[in-house]
């Protein structure tokens, strides 16, 4: 085939795929009308008639926007879930944080409210939304019937995060799989000191625990239970390897570059497993449970743009029904302790979260807003840059 | 040198020659409309972004003015590293991309070398696909460790195995060869080929008739005569490559090399946002490229480039003689396998494949991730979205960059000088802060409701973001046409809309076609810049590839990014009928 024609091959299948996306999608199901939507439709706290007002309310609104990770499981599912439940258009606003704080802040400086919902995990949501009075009050918002019963969470008791015990619900609560290793190289990894073995010299691999995140957490968990000291002689003295990308991280550990990743994604962990490749995930025995909720935040904008369909969603999404959505396109386990990851694999059940157990809750409010900025200094300061 | 004076401009007319009389004003009428779009849409964001460097609050806390940003930015130990790595691979990369460029531009544009179309159609498709799938497609072939193109090496008898491959794509000259073969090369190709197309073949013609060599024709005529369109290429490559951060986060973060870049990007994903510092990074970055604005400006000025006068205009090409003309086929169909076919093919296979460059899984093979592209309603809006975004940008563009570039060049104002400084400062913004200069801007105006998350705004910003490279592709052609084309018709009573339809835009339209396609390309591929103003619900196809690729779905981007390719490549195609003159 010349140039010429495999340039015009390409060109036409191309074509095809573009035309293909901009055809029409009416004939697909989509979303019914709110005028087809009976009152209760898709509730599992409802069946009041505070619930029912509710409902008929955000169908007058019409629409609700809910930000949340940049996942297309989730923004493919939930607002399908949602839509299909109420009959209310849903807006998913997927990205990263400090992206939607950026965004936030310029908008509320101009005087512009556009978001409803927010998903998220703890650090902006503590530093920014919570300290700057952007996040209603949600005893004034979750109305569902036994919200509130103790026996309907993980914990024994529903989860505000914040200092007033009103803003931010955890719908998500488990334990993080932090520590993926080789199982053809690692041998028997029990505990964060097997890893100061010379066997591991450069041969353990981290995402960067410069940057608020998972790999952060990890980095000041070790730091609170095992020291700092430790810390510098597993990063620094074992020339742990600073990636960016996690799925990059997981690739190289089963092509048995590293022997072990300290904080790669539980999805990209997962999936490796899924396929069969030579990787297991670790859960320390000299630490307590690291506590997690990743995006499984969640708060309701004050003032919100559409303040009935917000708190339909935040009701949703706090009871079993969206809940239940939510947990089994994210991955995430749910707070709730009437929800569960259907079909779970064995990875999704190491992170079901034991009670009983120690905890050690990276979602701590004290310990994000006063210790982590700390920690990350000390990393810097072992790992050199920014 | 041969440099030619231009005759001085007839004076009633509007349009003004290259050579400008000393007694200037300020201010004309012709340079008033561009100098204040640039105002609104350019400075106003800088200023807000450089006032902002300074305010050490957080987001949404009341602002509160320092040093602090600053401080903290230049505190950072990795800094000086990050310069210093920023600048050598920088330099590195344009001076390659410089002199492969021109060789090969020239080789496209001026000589009988066979396949000389389809070739430079390649750079433009080379040019398209997306970084991020391409990286790893690069990392997939020269991997040290598992690279297919490090095995199939090692396999050889004089290359021995001693477990890693004679390359490795995480060092130095990796980047370096990733940046050229998939950014700087191409997109060097891009601007000069369709320069070296305007220069009419007398002055090679006259050298050689003179007695000059074809080499010493080329280096004492042709690249003389190719310096605006050969220094604002270099300097466009060099910053673009500045800017972009996702190669050397992939392949530099594992060898602990940082950039510039990726350090403001660290600062700005960082949570909460630490903007300010980032905009202190971007500020002293900005300083540089102003600089640097400057120097090309004085490097042009006084001197004369037309190369298409109010004459005479011959394309004869070169002979390359019966078998230089293959050989230097061979040369640039080997250089189009290795920095295209490869890592085009890898992505395409990657699309298809259970786990990108996976080949040893039980199952390596599905088509599930196309089904499930296809599947998806947000690719389907997606692409609704890109297509009406990435056109009106083009179509705007176009029309914004050339009233801009002619301005500059052919108005008397004195203003004429800054108006070329200000179209070229968004080049120095990093793509996020550029969008959050906008997206203050769109807020604190009345506009706001016509700008911010709507269509419009995206539109905006990607010809603001594109600005510099539209500008100079307009101003390289524009340099090389005399303005007595434009005179003569004026002369003979042509209104300045009939001469510029009858006259400028035939000359123009390579250039016009050039800065039309990669305006699309940057729409299409852009993310940083449009992350913050995308309307609701109207997610163009970059952010969806971005999502993907953070979800873990690389297989799916890559099928995402061939679409891209493909879709861009059907453009250029486009792009190519329409501007059949000068193609």
């Amino acid at each position: 085939m010349s140039l010429r024609g495999a340039a015009t091959t390409v060109a036409c299948l191309s074509t095809i795929a573009v035309l293909a996306g901009c055809s029409s999608s009416d004939d697909e199901g989509g979303t019914g009308s709110a005028a087809e939507k009976p009152a209760g439709s898709g509730d599992s706290c409802g069946g009041t008639a505070e619930w029912d007002d509710l409902v008929k309310a955000a169908q007058e609104e019409g629409e609700v926007v809910i930000s949340g990770p940049a996942d297309t499981e989730v923004s493919d599912l939930l607002p399908a879930a949602f839509e299909d439940a109420f009959g209310v258009e849903v807006t998913y606003v997927g990205g990263s944080s400090s992206e939607l704080a950026a965004k936030l802040d310029a908008e509320r400086a101009a005087d512009t409210y556009s978001h409803d919902v927010f998903l998220g995990g703890a650090n902006t949501f503590y530093t920014v939304f919570y300290a700057q009075k952007w996040l209603a009050d949600l005893d004034d918002v979750l109305i569902g019937e036994n919200l509130r019963e103790g026996d309907n969470w993980v914990t024994g008791e529903i989860s505000f995060e914040d200092p007033d015990g009103d803003k931010i619900l955890r719908i998500s609560d488990f334990q993080a799989t932090m520590l993926l290793v080789n199982s053809d190289l690692a041998g028997d990894v029990d505990e964060w000191n097997d890893l100061l073995d010379p066997a591991f010299t450069g041969k353990v691999a981290s995402l960067d625990p410069r940057i608020p995140g998972s790999a952060a957490n990890t980095a000041s968990q070790i730091a609170d239970v095992l020291g700092r000291d430790f810390v510098s002689e597993l990063y620094a003295g074992q020339e742990v390897a600073i990636l960016s990308d996690s799925r990059q991280a997981v690739d190289d550990l089963a092509r048995g570059r590293y022997s072990a990743v300290i904080g790669p994604t539980e999805a990209d962990g997962d999936e490796a497993l899924d396929l069969g490749l030579p990787v297991e995930w670790v859960i320390p025995t000299d630490a307590p449970q690291h506590r997690t909720a990743s995006f499984g935040l969640m708060a309701v904008a004050e003032p919100a743009a559409h303040p009935n369909a917000a708190a339909l969603m935040a009701n949703w999404l706090a009871c079993p029904q969206g809940n239940e959505i939510w947990t089994n396109a994210s991955g995430f386990p749910s707070a709730r302790s009437d929800v569960a990851i259907q079909d779970p694999t064995p990875s999704e059940e190491l992170r079901v979260l034991d009670p009983s157990r120690e905890m050690w809750d990276a979602y701590d409010f004290d310990f994000v807003t006063k210790e982590t900025a700390e920690n990350i200094e000390y990393f810097t300061e072992v790992l050199g840059g920014s | 040198m041969s440099i030619t004076q231009v005759e001085a401009p007839l004076e009633p007319l509007e349009v003004a020659s290259t050579a400008r009389p000393t007694a200037r004003r300020w201010f004309t009428r012709d340079a008033s409309g561009p100098f204040l779009l640039l105002c609104f849409f350019v400075a106003v964001p800088v200023i807000l972004i450089l006032v902002n460097s300074f305010n050490t609050a957080r987001p949404g806390a009341p602002a509160s003015y320092g040093l602090e940003n600053w401080r903290r930015a230049g505190d950072d130990p990795q800094l000086v590293h990050a310069i210093w790595n920023t600048l050598t691979l920088g330099i590195t990369r344009t001076l390659i991309a410089l002199v492969l460029g021109v060789i090969i531009a020239w080789l496209l544009a001026r000589t009988d070398m066979p396949g000389a179309r389809q070739l430079e159609f390649l750079f433009w498709l080379a040019f398209f696909v997306p970084p991020l799938p391409r990286t790893l497609g690069w990392i997939g072939l020269l991997d040290p460790l598992y690279g297919v193109m490090n095995k199939a090496l090692s396999a050889l008898p004089f290359v021995g195995d001693d477990g890693s491959g004679p390359f490795n794509i995480y060092s130095f000259w990796g980047i370096v060869w990733v940046h050229v073969t998939s950014m700087s090369l191409p997109f060097m190709v891009i601007i000069l080929t369709p320069a070296f197309r305007r220069m009419s073949a007398d002055m090679e013609e006259a050298a050689r008739m003179c007695g000059a060599g074809r080499t010493l024709a080329a280096l004492r005529v042709t690249v003389p005569l190719m310096l605006p369109a050969m220094l604002g290429g270099a300097m466009l490559t060099f910053i673009y490559t500045l800017q972009s951060f996702e190669i050397e986060l992939l392949l530099g973060s594992p060898i602990n090399l940082d950039v510039l870049s990726t350090q403001i990007y660290r600062w700005i994903r960082y949570e909460p946002p630490q903007f300010g510092i980032a905009t202190a990074m971007g500020v002293g970055f900005m300083t540089i490229m102003i600089l640097v604005a400057v120097g090309y400006r004085r490097a042009l000025r006084g001197r004369d480039y037309t190369t298409v006068g109010g004459r005479s205009y011959s394309t004869r090409p070169t002979s390359l003689g019966r078998i230089g003309r293959w050989v230097a086929f061979a040369g640039v169909s080997s250089f189009i396998v290795l920095s295209i076919v490869l890592p085009v093919g890898f992505m395409a296979i990657g699309s298809f494949m259970t786990r990108f460059g996976w080949f040893e899984l039980t199952d390596p093979y599905t088509t599930d991730h196309w089904s499930r592209l296809l599947a998806d309603e947000t690719f389907k809006q997606s692409i609704t979205t890109t297509c009406m975004f990435a056109l009106s940008a083009a179509v705007i563009g176009v029309i914004v960059y050339w009233w801009i570039a002619h301005t500059a060049t052919r108005s008397r104002a004195r203003i004429a000088g800054s108006i070329d400084v200000l179209a070229w400062l968004p080049v120095a913004i990093p793509g996020m802060l550029l969008g959050l200069g906008l997206l203050w801007l769109f807020l604190g105006t009345p506009l706001r409701s016509v700008l911010y998350g709507s269509l419009a705004g995206l539109v905006i910003a990607m010809v603001i973001n594109h600005l510099p490279t539209g500008v100079v592709q307009m101003r390289s052609a524009l340099l090389q046409i005399s303005a007595q084309q434009e005179e003569a018709a004026a002369m003979c009573g042509a209104r300045r809309f009939t001469r510029y339809r009858a006259i400028m835009l035939p000359l123009l339209s390579p250039a016009i076609v050039a800065a039309a396609v990669l305006t699309i390309t940057s729409a299409v591929r852009d993310i940083s810049t449009v992350v913050l103003l995308a309307s609701r619900g109207s997610t163009p196809v970059s952010l969806l590839m971005l999502e993907y690729s953070v979800s873990g779905r690389l297989e799916t981007a890559a099928a995402l990014g061939l679409v891209v390719t493909g879709a861009l490549g059907v453009v250029t195609l486009l792009g190519w009928r329409l501007g059949r003159r000068a193609f």
